[in-house]
């Protein structure tokens, strides 16, 4: 399914892509500095995480560190799944889980030691 | 009925009685239109990312419910007007999540994780550009 895309030798240092020059297909000059070999979708695949709002600590691992969500030509994502997480993200900074800007892997995992743990949570049907 | 899941944030200072009881309230909500709670987890007080009507923190209930669409009208509008209820966010699920959700997982495998530092390194590299000429944000 991840056919002919991230391919595209990565712009790594390089931030200005609009005005860049088309050449061809990405078969160009330019130092191929990423190994090569498709990435693979991380949520597709058996015991792939689900994509979920509710998850802000998975979701984290796809935002820079000023909190962008991450292009799916570096994440090798598809683009349904990349459409998929946009929107779980949006929905988890919408619920304060995530930042809406900054660091959101220190954000997620202060919340974690932060918050005090097992007591405050009464009336769950945890454990099965 | 359609399955509805919804996810609130109470405000800080509330003692967790009240929460419950704010909780019980909206359920009541929902089963006087006609609907019916499946299920409800508490997920504590956790910090907000942000601060939001200067709460740095929140206590999170979610539940799930099946219930007529005309309830989840009622159901906002009663959010709305509480002031206890800092946010809320619903949203239609094709079926019931089992078990405890991911959130409250992760508590216990504690400070796994992140470092699939590979995948992401390239990016995290080239922070400093983001704003600083482009106007793009």
């Amino acid at each position: 399914m991840s056919a002919l895309r991230s391919e595209r030798p990565s712009r790594d240092r390089d931030e200005t892509p609009r005005n860049a020059v088309p050449s061809g297909d990405g078969e160009g000059e330019q130092r191929p500095r990423r190994p090569r070999g498709r990435k693979r979708d991380p949520f597709t695949g058996p015991n792939a995480p689900k994509i979920d709002y509710k998850d802000p600590r998975t979701l984290a691992r796809y935002l820079s560190e000023r909190g962008k969500i991450m292009p799916a030509r570096l994440s090798g994502i598809s683009a349904k799944n990349q459409r998929a997480l946009a929107q779980a993200i949006k929905r988890a900074r919408f619920l304060a889980l995530m930042p809406y800007v900054g660091d959101a892997r220190r954000a997620v995992n202060q919340n974690v030691t932060a918050t005090a743990p097992a007591a405050a949570m009464p009336q769950t049907n945890r454990g099965e | 009925m359609p399955l509805y899941e919804t996810v609130i944030i109470a405000r800080q200072d509330l003692a967790a009685a009240q929460v419950d009881e704010l909780t019980q309230g909206l359920q009541s909500t929902i089963s006087a239109q006609g609907g019916k709670t499946a299920r409800t987890e508490s997920w504590g007080l956790r910090n907000l990312a942000y601060k939001i009507q200067k709460n740095r923190k929140g206590h999170y209930v979610l539940f799930n419910f099946d219930a007529p669409p005309q309830a989840i009208h009622e159901l906002e509008r009663t959010m709305r007007i509480n002031e206890d209820v800092l946010r809320y966010l619903t949203i239609k699920v094709d079926a019931f999540e089992e078990g405890p959700s991911a959130i409250l997982r992760q508590r216990d495998d504690g400070e796994e994780g992140f470092e699939r530092a590979g995948s992401d390194r390239g990016y995290r590299a080239r922070p400093r550009r983001d704003n600083s000429d482009t106007g793009e944000e």
